[in-house]
């Protein structure tokens, strides 16, 4: 005989169970957001405008390389590492970080009296810089300013432990040029692309890794996911300053066939993240829908407009939807609560 | 020998790190792989004792298991097919310790590469094959004597299946996200060495030499005239003026842009068109 004293669990039980806990787990999920928003770090970040790459660009970068005290103090004596965009050319596509700016931003950190400044690039699937180099003009620029040029490919390469290891990978070798580096900037292009969302200052850190070690492309971290490599690279190599060139963007199916876009922007700090979710909103893209920035979140990075002290142009001024393709299209769409929460 | 050949080889020759190996540039210091096997490819019938010292060299970075590591990697190297061919082209089957060919082979065919048709080698092992690391697996192969060896008709197919629309190769992609992927001039060269013995390729590889023809006419860098002329010449084509461009391209010292790879190329694309050996010739 059944005890009558045990009560049969009804599906309506299973219904206020299920609601209780995922209501516990949402305001769980809203409070851990929130503290997330509150953990960014103060970053500064500055908005340049350049109407055409003409301008007086090593005026521009010098004066808002003075906005940091203490990062333009900290460049006497020391050795600078640019590390632009060059991948690939094209005449009729905006694919690399532009000569001009590259070399006003040589001539903006000797003036802050660097002790040398190299550029620095790993093109991530062409073997023959020497091409890249002239055809994008990069190489005429540099040699008419004397300044040095390492394919970072080629390299003597050292490994570095990898702290967070999202790439599950023990160490990541990277060339000596990064490694002896007292200041690596990141000097992206400001770009859509086609698996990560965007290149920016975060993304544009992959030419450092060697080819030499990891091919040509540098296939190993494709395959341990995009975003996780882009966050063990910066974690590795420390860039401490980024300048994003917006000058002339590229939208569409890049990072290498979109199309050119006028931006007119120039988007520097010493805040990796942050100048990216800059770099972002001045796109039209929500920061928060870039995954690798929401993962930087975990590691340190400022993402939330409230944390990010601007100067220079308001976004809105410079701000222009970058075409995005289909796949892409849900980097602008609206933040739920939760992110809303979390600040990004 | 040529002046310029003679120049070249000295470079060489200073630019050997103490422990035998070379490294990418003259003064970095660290030996790598990729430059210490052409540049002992290129020395090794000017200077028997630059040769025995990067052999020996070569041979210490080969593990037990046959795989070639980078000092202190944990990682098998993709050069270990590079330095399986190099081991064969120096005759080292004769050499008293064979046996280090034999597991370098050995690990080079157990080495893959994952691919929709065919199956080649990665940069790094079970990652994506790409045109580069299976060219230089089925060089090292064949030149072994072992073209009956499965892996080498699977490399075939997938090379064969990585052709780009109008002739040549690039790392290995037909399309990049929405447009048609280009050729570029050293994975095409070495796609065409490494089909130069298949009759079946011999289609795509005249279209390949259009294409190289056609890139040094615009494109001539010191790394596309090396590459274009050890495969023209390695397949009987006329590279017509494409070494002595190479030759303009020498710097005083000897180098070729101060590049330990780059000499050591140019050097070996140099010897193969004056009469000498071309060493990626099967």
């Amino acid at each position: 005989m059944r005890s009558s004293s045990k009560r049969r669990i009804t599906r309506r039980d299973i219904l206020g169970l299920a609601i209780t806990l995922g209501a516990g787990s949402g305001l769980g999920l809203l409070g851990s957001n929130i503290v997330r928003r509150l953990r960014q770090p103060e970053a500064t970040v500055t908005i340049l405008e350049a109407a055409s790459y003409e301008v007086n660009l090593e005026r521009l970068l010098r004066d808002a390389l003075r906005l940091y005290p203490g990062f333009s103090s900290s460049i006497r004596g020391r050795r600078v590492v640019l590390k632009p965009n060059l991948v690939e050319y094209h005449s009729d596509r905006p694919v690399n970080t532009h000569p001009k700016l590259v070399a006003a931003a040589v001539e903006a950190f000797r003036s802050l009296d660097a002790a040398e400044v190299t550029v620095a690039e790993g093109p991530g699937h062409r073997r023959d810089t020497e091409l890249l180099l002239e055809e994008s003009g990069l190489g005429a620029e540099l040699r008419s300013i004397g300044a040095k040029f390492v394919d970072l490919n080629l390299d003597p390469i050292y490994p570095v432990k990898l702290d967070a290891s999202l790439t599950r990978l023990k160490r990541l070798w990277l060339p000596r040029t990064i490694l002896d580096a007292n200041i690596v900037v990141s000097m992206p292009k400001m770009k859509t692309h086609h698996w990560a969302g965007v290149t920016l200052s975060m993304k544009n850190m992959f030419g450092v890794v060697p080819g030499a070690k990891y091919g040509w492309p540098k296939n190993l971290l494709h395959w341990r996911g995009i975003e996780n490599s882009i966050l063990d690279i910066v974690d590795a190599a420390r860039p401490a300053f980024a300048i994003v060139d917006g000058v002339e963007g590229m939208e569409g199916d890049g990072p290498i066939h979109g199309r050119p876009v006028k931006c007119g922007a120039i988007v520097m700090g010493n805040s990796l993240s942050a100048v990216d979710a800059t770099g972002a909103r001045i796109m039209g893209i929500r920061p928060g829908n870039l995954r690798y920035l929401w993962m930087a979140l975990d590691h340190g990075g400022t993402i939330h407009s409230s944390r990010i002290r601007q100067m220079g142009e308001p976004i809105r001024r410079l701000q222009h939807d970058f075409a995005l393709n289909k796949e892409y299209q849900y980097l602008r769409k609206p933040l739920s609560i939760l992110d809303f929460a979390a600040g990004v | 020998m040529r002046g310029y050949l003679e120049k070249g080889c000295s470079f060489l020759i200073a630019a050997q790190n103490e422990d035998g190996g070379w490294g990418y540039s003259a003064r970095s210091g660290q030996s790598a792989p990729e430059p210490s096997c052409h540049s002992l490819l290129a020395l090794r019938d000017f200077s028997a004792d630059s040769a025995a010292k990067g052999l020996s060299w070569l041979e210490s970075r080969i593990g037990p298991d046959g795989g070639l590591r980078y000092e202190g990697d944990e990682d098998i190297h993709w050069s270990t097919s590079l330095a399986a061919y190099c081991l064969v082209r120096l005759r080292h089957k004769e050499a008293k310790d064979a046996g280090k060919l034999r597991a370098c082979l050995a690990c080079l065919s157990a080495l893959r590469g994952s691919s929709d048709k065919g199956v080649g080698w990665a940069w790094t092992n079970q990652t994506f094959s790409w045109v580069e690391p299976t060219s230089y697996g089925l060089l090292a192969l064949k030149a072994a004597g072992q073209a009956n060896n499965p892996r080498v008709r699977e490399a075939e197919v997938m090379l064969q299946s990585r052709t780009c629309a109008d002739g040549g190769w690039n790392q290995g992609l037909l399309r990049a996200f929405y447009e048609q992927a280009e050729p570029l001039a050293t994975q095409t060269a070495l796609g065409i060495l490494a089909l130069q013995d298949v009759p079946a390729a011999r289609t795509p590889i005249l279209k390949a030499v259009a294409y190289l023809r056609s890139a040094a006419g615009t494109h001539p860098t010191v790394l596309s005239l090396v590459w274009s002329t050890l495969a023209m010449n390695a397949i009987g084509e006329d590279p017509g003026s494409l070494p002595a461009e190479l030759e303009k391209r020498q710097e005083p010292e000897g180098s070729w842009r101060s590049s330990v790879l780059l000499t050591a190329l140019a050097v070996l694309a140099l010897q193969a068109v004056t009469g000498g050996r071309n060493a990626f010739k099967l």
